[in-house]
């Protein structure tokens, strides 16, 4: 899941909790999964730290190579 | 055919009047680039040239017209003429018009409007640039300052964000084909792509005003950011894409994001969900005990009817409430307990106080005996207690 999909799901899970019109169960299971995808949201930024690669067209696919920027001056 | 001999200005003469008489010939519109193009006192003189040919120019009182310079295409209104003194042809320029840089302009404008009928540029057919991205792809050259400009912004702020550098010439013939096909292939595998070149002339920037380009812009899915040129430079891959940013770094500064603005976020959210949560067990709860009082207090009412029936009904409802109550607040005991495990929306901040029993968390009443040892724990430390008396109540 992107950044962006994991704060929509979140953003609507506490706007259906907050209209407080459901069942309890399926609150507890809503509160469980906006849990989880925080957790989640937290542990993708701690991963892949910020790479820099050049892509390469390979196969129709596009593939990661490493990369530096020359940055001397 | 002459029968005599000919002296060179005889030969001269004949030549130049045949020139004279060609109608054809007179006030005639010709393209061609100016080379040498020289002043002397208040005329000009240059060789207009095609791809094979030349032609010497001679432009009498150059200050009435256009004033070219080397390497100009120009369009240019007058007549050849044979100069008999020294044999040789030239043409006489009357005025001059610049084409290429002009005429590029124009034709620019008009593809202009056409996309915008089209909708190519249409406002409602943007989408937001996300405010978290994580993969970047980046159309430019892997040369040259952009990319450089826009790691080097990026990492200032932000050391998580994945750039990926999609090289592509972002000049001359056939750059619009690459820039196009770049955006076609990286479509839909990233957060946001950044199309970008740094300043120029206004034919280097002329691939990113072309309707390939800009119509590849207009079909990706994934959000582009167009930066292309300096604060003044506006192409059409500005017009098509989702979002322009006047500079490449400027384009940086849009993906670039604040790594714990985005865990602030992430928290704000999650504390919103917490209390919301909370808030539904709370009316759950109220909802049932009313129930229970008001099926009590109507059963008071019937008391003398079927006394001691109802008595046993009554005592099992009553029961079966305090064991519904009891199920639900442990289930928000359990939430609070796994609300307060996520950092830094401690629940026990909030005054909240768990307790345990032989290192076992305490859930119910139930689970206590009078001269029980127990363990309070709140948010500054913890209080051995003894159970002095035990009441099973809501």
């Amino acid at each position: 899941m992107k950044f962006e999909e994991i704060l929509d799901e979140l953003e609507n899970i506490s706007a259906t909790l907050e209209r407080g019109d459901l069942p309890l169960e399926e609150g507890i299971a809503l509160y469980n999964r906006g849990l989880e995808l925080s957790k989640e949201a937290i542990e993708i930024l701690k991963d892949g730290k910020g790479k820099i690669t050049l892509l390469s067209d390979e196969l129709g696919k596009l593939a990661d190579t490493a990369f530096e920027v020359n940055d001397n001056d | 055919m002459f029968n005599k001999a000919l002296s060179v200005e005889e030969l001269n003469h004949y030549i130049h009047s045949i020139f004279d008489a060609e109608e054809m010939l007179h006030g005639i519109t010709v393209f061609g680039e100016v080379s040498g193009f020289k002043i002397s006192g208040p005329h000009a003189y240059f060789t207009l040239k095609g791809a094979n040919a030349a032609v010497s120019c001679n432009l009498f009182q150059y200050r009435k017209t256009y004033v070219p310079k080397d390497g100009d295409s120009i369009l240019v209104k007058g007549s050849p003429d044979y100069y008999e003194k020294t044999g040789k042809l030239s043409f006489n320029v009357l005025s001059v018009q610049p084409v290429g840089v002009g005429q590029l302009h124009v034709e620019l404008e008009k593809l202009k409007a056409k996309l915008l009928a089209e909708g190519i540029f249409d406002e409602a057919h943007k989408v937001a640039v996300p405010r978290f991205p994580k993969d970047v792809c980046v159309i430019t050259s892997k040369t040259g300052a952009v990319i450089r400009d826009i790691y080097r912004t990026t990492r200032n702020v932000n050391q998580g964000i994945n750039l990926h550098v999609y090289n592509v010439r972002v000049q001359g013939e056939g750059a619009e084909n690459e820039i196009a096909g770049a955006l076609r292939k990286s479509d839909g595998a990233f957060d946001v792509i950044i199309v970008a070149r740094g300043g120029g002339s206004f034919e280097d920037l002329a691939p990113f005003n072309t309707e390939k380009v800009a119509r590849a812009i207009y079909d990706c899915v994934t959000p582009v950011i167009s930066a292309v040129g300096h604060e003044t430079d506006f192409s059409l891959s500005d017009l098509a894409a989702d979002a322009r940013a006047a500079t490449p770094t400027a384009a940086a500064h849009m993906i670039a994001y604040n790594e714990e603005e985005y865990i602030a976020a992430v928290f704000s959210l999650m504390s919103r969900i917490a209390l919301a949560s909370e808030k539904i067990l709370h009316a759950e709860e109220d909802r049932f005990s009313g129930v229970v009082k008001s099926f009590i207090a109507g059963g008071g009412r019937l008391l003398d009817k079927n006394e001691s029936r109802l008595r046993l009904s009554m005592h099992a409802i009553e029961s079966a409430g305090k064991m519904f109550c009891t199920k639900k607040e442990s289930v928000l005991e359990k939430l609070l307990l796994r609300y307060a495990g996520c950092n830094p929306l401690n629940i026990l901040q909030k005054g909240y106080m768990s307790l345990s029993k032989d290192g076992k968390k305490v859930v119910s009443i139930g689970e206590l005996y009078v001269g029980d040892e127990v363990t309070i724990r709140a948010k500054d430390g913890m209080a051995k207690a003894l159970i002095k008396e035990l009441k099973n109540e809501i």
